[in-house]
């Protein structure tokens, strides 16, 4: 009987049903988002170090950190805005009822790192995103400590 | 009609095969006479129950109503391709929550949202 049904699934293929899952699956680490804010406040710290000086190696010094820190923002906020669009689902809310408004927040911080030069709100970006670690495992039941590069 | 009579003993030893054979030929006579569809299992959201190349027996046209625990073959909400997963609950406006063994490699219900009956296909009997 077994080789009949074998023989069959080999002549006569059936149509595909997908035990489907969008994307790269589970594949989703805050640490992206993490290593992007890194970068943010590092660059914040070497902007504020170049503070009164004018002459023209710094002013192109100052204009690559501006523009990295620019785009290591936009960077992070992406990262977050896949991990909240993507990854969570509405399961996760009944554990973590103020995930939406920590998402939210943490974007926000990314719009004003980008912005400013604020060594405080690079700051808070990088606790957001501790909690967002902390969140994303727990949801995967798994501890995962954090760290940073720097 | 008194002629059909004698075609009741050699109905008589098939429906007997049928009963005796146990519960995967009966499926197999089932899916012969067209009343089970086969499909073939791709990708891991319903691991450990069926995997990558499983061929699975689909009951078509059933009218008894789906529970949880039932798997079913859905239509994609968004998609043109066909799903399996499980039935999680029914909603008590009879849409079907559906969730897949795997949660961690699954889309379903979770993303999509609950399922409208008209977009199951059928329910899944058994391995081919």
């Amino acid at each position: 009987m077994k080789g009949i049904t074998s023989l069959i699934k080999q002549w006569f293929p059936a149509e595909e049903v997908h035990a489907h899952c969008d994307g790269p699956c589970g594949v989703y680490d805050p640490a992206s988002a993490r290593i992007a804010a890194e970068a943010v406040l590092s660059m914040t710290k070497k902007i504020m170090a170049l503070e009164g000086k004018s002459d023209l190696q710094s002013q192109n010094t100052l204009s690559r950190y501006i523009a990295i820190k620019e785009e290591q923002a936009h960077i992070a906020k992406t990262e977050l805005l896949v991990l909240w669009t993507d990854y969570f689902k509405p399961v996760h809310l009944e554990a973590h009822p103020n995930l939406h408004d920590t998402f939210w927040q943490a974007a926000k911080l990314c719009s004003s790192v980008k912005v400013e030069v604020s060594l405080e709100h690079a700051q808070e970006l990088m606790a957001a995103i501790e909690n967002i670690h902390n969140i994303f495992w727990s949801t995967k039941n798994r501890e995962v400590t954090y760290y940073t590069a720097s | 009609m008194k002629t059909a009579r004698w075609l009741f003993p050699p109905l008589l030893v098939v429906f007997l095969l049928f009963m005796w054979g146990g519960w995967h030929k009966r499926e197999l006579v089932l899916w012969a006479v067209g009343r089970r569809r086969r499909f073939r299992v791709v990708e891991n959201s319903m691991l450990p129950t069926f995997r990558e190349g499983d061929e699975v027996l689909v009951a078509v046209g059933e009218k008894r109503p789906f529970s949880p625990g039932d798997i079913v073959i859905a239509q994609h909400p968004l998609k043109e391709i066909k799903l399996i997963k499980r039935v999680d609950r029914v909603l008590a406006d009879g849409r079907l929550f559906l969730l897949g063994d795997n949660p961690a490699e699954s889309s379903d219900s979770r993303a999509f949202g609950p399922v409208v009956q008209q977009m199951i296909i059928g329910r899944v009997t058994g391995k081919f």
